[in-house]
C-alpha cells in the first residue's frame, strides 16, 4: 500500500483490508458506522443480526483460521466479553477495535475513555493497545493482530471517536503474514473450553497463568521528555496526544514536564520507577478516574498523584489542562 | 452332510463413534442422535471435512464421542460459531447441534445465517426442556408439562405458550430446508436420518440452510422410564406434526 489520507475510520478499515481480513461481521450505528460503509466499498463487511452474532460469527472464523476483526462502541462490548473468555480458553485469536464513546447506557457518540477497566478485567484480559495519533493506528492494528495470532489470545485496539473521525496521512503497510490457528493448523480434533475434571482445569488455568506472564512482558509505554522531568502527566490515546501539547507549552514556560504515554493498557507498563524521580504525576483521562486508580495503585504512597477527567464526551482542553497544571506545581 | 454357514454383517457400531462412555442418562435421544449423526457422515465419507459445533446443554462435549472436529460452543452461539466457520472453510460440512432451550436463547443467530443464506446445517434436539439445567422449562415446553421452573404445569396465562421452532424457522428464505423428525421409535428415527441427510445435503450443493428438528426423550427430566418417556413424546407430536416443511 502506501500513504492514504482518511479518516480514523478509514485507516482503521485499510489497515484491516491490508492485513488480508475479507470478513468483518458487525450491525452499524454511530459512531462505527463509517467504518463498517469503508469495510463494505472493499467487499470486506458482513451484515450479523445483534452483537451476541456477531461475536459468535468472528469467534467462528478464528476456529476457521481465519483473520477477522470485530468492531464496538460503548457498551456494545459487554455482549462481546463471553466471545472474548471463549477465545482465552479456546487459545485462537480473536481481535476487535472498540471506540470509547460517552457512557453509561447510550450516552452520546462523543469521544470517552469510561472502558479501561471491563477492558482490562478478569483472570484473562485481553492484550490492549491504545493508538494517541490516526497515523499509529495501521502499526498498532498490526501489532494487534500479531500479538493475539502469536500467542493465541484476544486483543483490542481501544480508539476514542475522537481519534476515529480524525483525519491524517497515513502510511499503510501490509503488516503481518497470516500465522496459522484454529482448524487449518490442523492440530487439535476440537476446542472447548469444558473440564470437568478439576485437575484438568487447573492445568489448564496454570498454563495460562504462564502465558499471560510472557504477555506481560510485552507492555508498551512512551516517554516523552521524560529524562529530566519535574513533573509527569501521564494519559492515553486523545488524552496523550493533548498531554504532550500541554507539556509543550509547559516547557515553554521553563517548567519541567514530561509525558507518560501507555500504549499497551493491558498489560501495563511498570511505572513505578520512572515516577519516583518526579515531584508530582498528574493522570489526565476522559473517565471517572479509572485511569488515575490503576496509576495510582503502582506507585510509592509517597508520590503525590492529582486527577484531571472530563466527562459526558468532552475532551481534555489544553489550556484548561495547563491551568490545573500550573496551579498545583 | 456338512452345513456352510454364510454370515455377513449388516449392522454394527458406527466407526466414527469414538469409544468413550457416553454420559448421557439411558433412554436419552443425544446418544441416538449422535449415533444417527456419526452414521450418516461415515456413510457420505465426509468425515475429514465435517466440524460439528455443539450447543450448551447436555450435549455441549458431544465432540468426544463423534470423532470428527468439533467445538463446544458458548450459550445461544453454537449457530453462529457454525457460520463463522463455514466462511473461514467453505468446502467444510459444519453443522451446529443445538437444543431447544439454547437455540431459543438466542434465535438472532439463526436469523442472521438465514438472511446471509448461509450454508450450514442445524440440527435441533428438542426434548422440550433445559436438561443440563436439572428438567427447568424451554421456550418449546408444551402447555401443560411439569418443569422444576413450572411445577404445576406450563399455562398460557402462567408461563405463556410455548414456541414452535421449525414453524419459526421455516419463514425465513435463506432456510432452504426445513424438517421435524423424532426420535421416539426406530421407524421414526430412520425417518429423522433422512431429513438429516438432506439437510447436509443443502449445504453441500450449496443451497442454504437446512434445518432439522427433532422431537427427543429426556426421561430424567419427564420423571419417566425410557419406554413412557417415548410415548410421551408421541403424544406431544400430536399438536406438532413431522415431517418435511419445506
Ligand atoms: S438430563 Fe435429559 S437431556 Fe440431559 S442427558 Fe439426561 S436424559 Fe439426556
Amino acid at each position: 500500500m502506501g500513504v492514504i489520507y482518511g479518516k480514523g475510520a478509514e485507516i482503521i478499515g485499510e489497515s484491516l483490508v491490508q492485513l488480508g481480513v475479507r470478513s468483518v461481521y458487525g450491525i452499524p450505528y454511530p459512531p462505527i458506522s463509517e467504518l463498517h460503509e469503508y469495510l463494505a466499498q472493499k467487499g470486506v463487511f458482513r451484515p450479523a443480526a445483534s452483537t451476541r452474532e456477531m461475536a459468535a460469527l468472528s469467534l467462528g472464523l478464528s476456529l476457521g483460521g481465519e483473520r477477522t476483526c470485530m468492531v464496538t462502541a460503548g457498551t456494545d462490548i459487554y455482549g462481546c466479553m463471553e466471545s472474548i473468555s471463549y477465545a482465552v480458553s479456546y487459545e485462537v485469536p480473536l481481535t476487535v477495535v472498540h471506540v470509547g464513546k460517552s457512557i453509561p447506557g447510550f450516552g452520546n457518540p462523543y469521544p470517552y475513555q469510561g472502558d479501561l477497566d471491563v477492558l482490562r478485567g478478569g483472570d484473562f484480559p485481553p492484550v490492549v493497545f491504545s493508538p494517541a495519533s490516526v497515523e499509529e493506528i495501521p502499526l498498532l492494528i498490526a501489532k494487534m493482530v500479531e500479538m493475539s495470532e502469536r500467542f493465541l489470545v484476544p486483543a483490542v485496539l481501544y480508539v476514542d471517536s475522537a481519534l476515529f473521525n480524525m483525519t491524517g496521512n497515513v502510511e499503510v503497510d501490509a503488516g503481518s503474514p497470516k500465522g496459522e490457528f484454529g482448524f487449518r493448523k490442523n492440530d487439535r480434533r476440537y476446542y472447548t473450553t469444558v473440564y470437568l475434571d478439576v485437575t484438568a482445569m487447573k492445568k489448564q488455568t496454570a498454563s495460562l497463568i504462564e502465558k499471560y506472564k510472557e504477555i506481560d512482558r510485552e507492555a508498551l509505554c512512551e516517554s516523552y521528555m521524560m529524562e529530566d522531568a519535574e513533573y509527569a502527566i501521564c494519559a492515553y490515546g486523545i488524552s496523550a496526544y493533548i498531554a504532550k501539547k500541554v507539556a509543550d507549552d509547559l516547557r515553554l514556560s521553563k517548567k519541567k514536564v514530561g509525558v507518560l504515554r501507555p500504549l499497551t493498557l493491558s498489560p501495563f507498563c511498570s511505572i513505578g520507577e520512572e515516577m519516583k524521580k518526579v515531584k508530582k504525576v498528574f493522570v489526565v483521562e476522559m473517565s471517572n478516574m479509572q485511569l488515575f486508580r490503576l496509576v495510582r495503585g503502582q506507585l510509592d504512597p509517597k508520590v503525590k498523584v492529582e486527577s484531571y477527567a472530563t466527562h459526558g464526551g468532552l475532551l481534555p482542553e489544553r489550556n484548561d489542562v495547563i491551568q490545573f497544571i500550573k496551579g498545583l506545581i | 452332510m456338512e452345513i456352510e454357514r454364510k454370515t455377513e454383517k449388516v449392522y454394527g457400531y458406527p466407526g466414527l463413534l469414538t469409544d468413550r462412555k457416553e454420559h448421557f442418562c439411558p433412554g436419552c435421544s443425544h446418544g441416538i442422535l449422535s449415533k444417527v449423526i456419526a452414521e450418516i457422515i461415515s456413510e457420505m465419507g465426509l468425515h475429514e471435512r465435517a466440524i460439528g459445533v455443539y450447543g450448551a446443554g447436555c450435549a455441549s462435549i458431544m465432540y468426544e464421542y463423534i470423532g470428527i472436529k468439533g467445538v463446544g460452543a458458548p450459550p445461544g452461539s453454537a449457530v453462529g460459531i457454525a457460520a463463522g466457520i463455514k466462511d473461514a472453510m467453505k468446502d467444510a460440512l459444519v453443522f451446529a447441534y443445538v437444543g431447544d432451550a439454547d437455540i431459543a436463547s438466542d434465535l438472532s443467530v439463526v436469523i442472521g445465517a438465514a438472511m446471509r443464506n448461509d450454508k450450514i446445517t442445524v440440527i435441533c434436539e428438542n426434548n422440550f426442556n433445559m436438561g443440563v439445567s436439572g428438567g427447568a422449562m424451554s421456550p418449546a415446553t408444551p402447555l401443560g408439562i411439569a418443569t422444576t421452573t413450572s411445577p404445576s404445569g406450563r399455562s398460557a396465562a402462567g408461563q405463556g405458550n410455548p414456541l414452535a421452532l421449525s414453524e419459526l424457522v421455516k419463514g425465513t428464505k435463506g432456510v432452504t430446508y426445513c424438517a421435524r423428525g423424532s426420535s421416539h421409535s426406530p421407524g421414526a428415527v430412520r425417518k429423522t436420518k433422512a431429513m438429516i441427510k438432506k439437510a447436509f445435503m443443502e449445504q453441500i450443493f450449496g443451497n442454504g440452510m437446512g434445518f432439522v428438528e427433532v422431537a427427543g426423550m429426556c426421561p430424567t427430566n419427564l420423571n419417566l422410564p425410557p419406554v413412557e418417556a417415548a410415548t410421551k413424546v408421541k403424544e406431544i407430536l400430536e399438536e406438532l406434526p413431522t415431517g418435511e416443511t419445506k
